[in-house]
């Protein structure tokens, strides 16, 4: 039993296939990088996963249960988190309101009411944010916003996390500050999916690679065997790839 | 769970002297005054449960009538029978489960399109009462047990403290916290494990709840109803009109909005019949354009200067 499987997941929209008959299989632990052209089907996939949209056909199963068309509330309660592409922060409560809100929600597993907290100051300390804790989330930076934004993924105690472009947008320094975060994220034994466009970050970053194109898996391996692999330097890396 | 500190004491002090000098009133005040006052209850209680729910949520409903009017009808249809409390408590009971059907069809649908359909929805079941009167008992409109001013007057004295305590605590509440998230973004929201639907169609139910009681408690006003008087459309759009007057960002704003609108238009009605409308209208406009977050809104603006 796989932790996160697919199984011939297909996403049309329209006559468009986002994704077509991808099979994929992902085990606990790691960092898994997704990448492939714009309009690949990435963030479909991620959509996909978290039941923002149901797949057309096929199934998905994580921790061995079949997620596919279950509400996005019910499968983060089952321990998948995300994070979007554009922030979607809750802009006029505070960074402490937005993270107790997926603590009280999204961890209801073992939630309990005197430790709330405590729980969630440890966390904005965690990442660095403790400073931000009353401040309401739409007078943040960007880099501060995508931390609260990873805060309160992690606030709904995932075991699965999928972050869709979060350096996007960051300069260099913040950069290596949202990447130390995601490694540290991955330290506490929580399997990430990251879909990135920067290549020198997804390959350091990644313990395994899955390149889409036109909503198919083309490649599938280590970050070695993907700046190598023919088909990935072809469609999407490029001859002079990056590393 | 409480995040913010808990209501200042010199706050519930205020709140709890306006409610001794209400529960004082009639003892001291003419009728037509008690009258008057009851009326502005009516629209505290009706402003309020609209906020509840359209505030946090971004929806417009403009079914307010709908629920008042079904608590005006099951007094008419229950009041010989049962207890005014009891009936009243029905009153919101009927409503409540007429707001989760509501809720089960149209919540999914967005924002301009719910507010069509609850104008829609208003009106026809206005049409529908007014049908079935026709053609099916054969009447025009309905008796109904009429109270005393002084039980009108405290049935919604009661009325419209829950409604006013209820809304306060939903506020302060994680659910509040919850529909507050939801109206921000509905997306990011459900991605934390919130059941977006589930606490928008139990948030409506409460805010119908409210107005059913309303309708039941107030309906011992009158002593004859028609559906076009307990269904009017005025029912449905004056409450919108003073919460927005008030300023919906603080909960005091509907509660200001309703209590000075209700009595500007008492006021207006008696001094200027024929131009009440127009004045009021005038007074809604400035409003709009000048003051968009309200009363509360420019308050809050000069305690900060």
């Amino acid at each position: 039993m796989g932790f996160l499987e697919g199984n011939k997941v297909s996403k049309h929209f329209g006559g468009l296939a986002a994704i077509l008959d991808l099979d994929f299989r992902v085990d606990q632990g790691g960092i898994i990088g997704l990448i492939g052209p714009n309009g690949a089907g990435k963030t479909t996939l991620l959509n996909l996963i978290s039941g923002s949209l149901p797949p057309s056909s096929g199934e998905i199963r994580f921790k061995g249960e079949v997620i596919s068309g279950l509400k996005p509330h019910l499968i983060c309660k089952k321990g998948i988190a995300r994070t979007f592409q554009s922030v979607k922060l809750f802009g006029n409560i505070t960074v402490f309101q937005n993270i107790f809100l997926a603590s009280v929600y999204g961890g209801a597993r073992d939630f309990r009411k005197f430790d709330c907290k405590k729980r969630i100051e440890e966390l904005l300390e965690f990442s660095g944010i403790a400073s931000k804790s009353g401040v309401l989330a739409r007078d943040l930076r960007i880099v501060e916003q995508k931390l609260v934004e990873l805060t309160r993924a992690l606030a709904t105690q995932p075991d699965l996390l999928l972050l869709d472009e979060v350096i996007a947008g960051l300069n260099p320094a913040e950069i290596a500050l949202a990447c130390k975060m995601i490694k540290q994220i991955s330290d506490r034994g929580i399997t990430i999916i990251m879909v990135e466009h920067v290549m020198s970050v997804i390959m350091s970053m990644s313990d395994r690679i899955i390149v889409l194109n036109h909503g198919e898996k083309i490649a599938d391996g280590s970050p070695e065997e993907i700046s190598k692999d023919r088909k990935v330097i072809e469609t999407y890396l490029g001859e002079d790839a990056p590393c | 769970m409480d995040l913010s500190n808990g209501l200042p004491r010199k706050e519930l002090s205020v709140w709890l002297a306006l409610l001794l000098i209400a529960l004082a009133l009639p003892s001291f005040s003419p009728p037509y005054v008690v009258l008057s006052v009851t009326s502005i209850y009516m629209y505290v209680t009706l402003a309020v449960s609209w906020t509840i729910f359209c505030a946090p949520t971004g929806y417009v409903s403009l079914a307010t009538a709908t629920f008042f009017g079904i608590g005006i009808y099951v007094l008419a249809l229950l009041g010989k029978t049962l207890p005014l409390p009891l009936v009243i408590f029905l009153g919101g009971v009927a409503s409540l489960f007429l707001g989760i059907l509501v809720g089960l069809i149209c919540l999914r649908l967005s924002g301009f399109y719910f507010a069509v359909f609850t104008f829609g929805l208003s009106e026809l079941i206005r049409n529908s009462v007014l049908w079935w009167e026709h053609n099916i008992t054969g009447t025009v409109g309905r008796w109904i047990p009429s109270g005393s001013a002084g039980k009108v007057y405290y049935s919604m004295l009661i009325v419209v403290t829950i409604t006013v305590i209820t809304s306060y605590l939903i506020g302060r509440s994680k659910y509040g916290l919850a529909l507050k998230g939801i109206g921000e973004s509905e997306e990011a929201s459900e991605h934390i494990g919130i059941n977006v639907t589930l606490h928008r169609i139990g948030l409506f139910a409460v805010s119908c709840f409210f107005m059913g009681m309303a309708g039941a408690a107030m309906g011992t006003k009158f002593s004859y109803i028609d559906p076009n008087s307990a269904f009017s459309p005025l029912i449905s759009f004056t409450p919108v009109l003073m919460s927005l007057f008030g300023g919906v960002g603080k909960g005091y704003g509907p509660i200001l909005g309703a209590f000075i609108l209700t009595f500007i238009s008492e006021l207006l009605l008696s001094r200027f019949p024929y131009f009440y409308t127009l004045i009021y209208g005038i007074i809604f406009i400035v409003v709009i354009l000048f003051m968009p977050k309200g009363l509360a809104g420019v308050l809050t603006r000069t305690e900060q200067a």
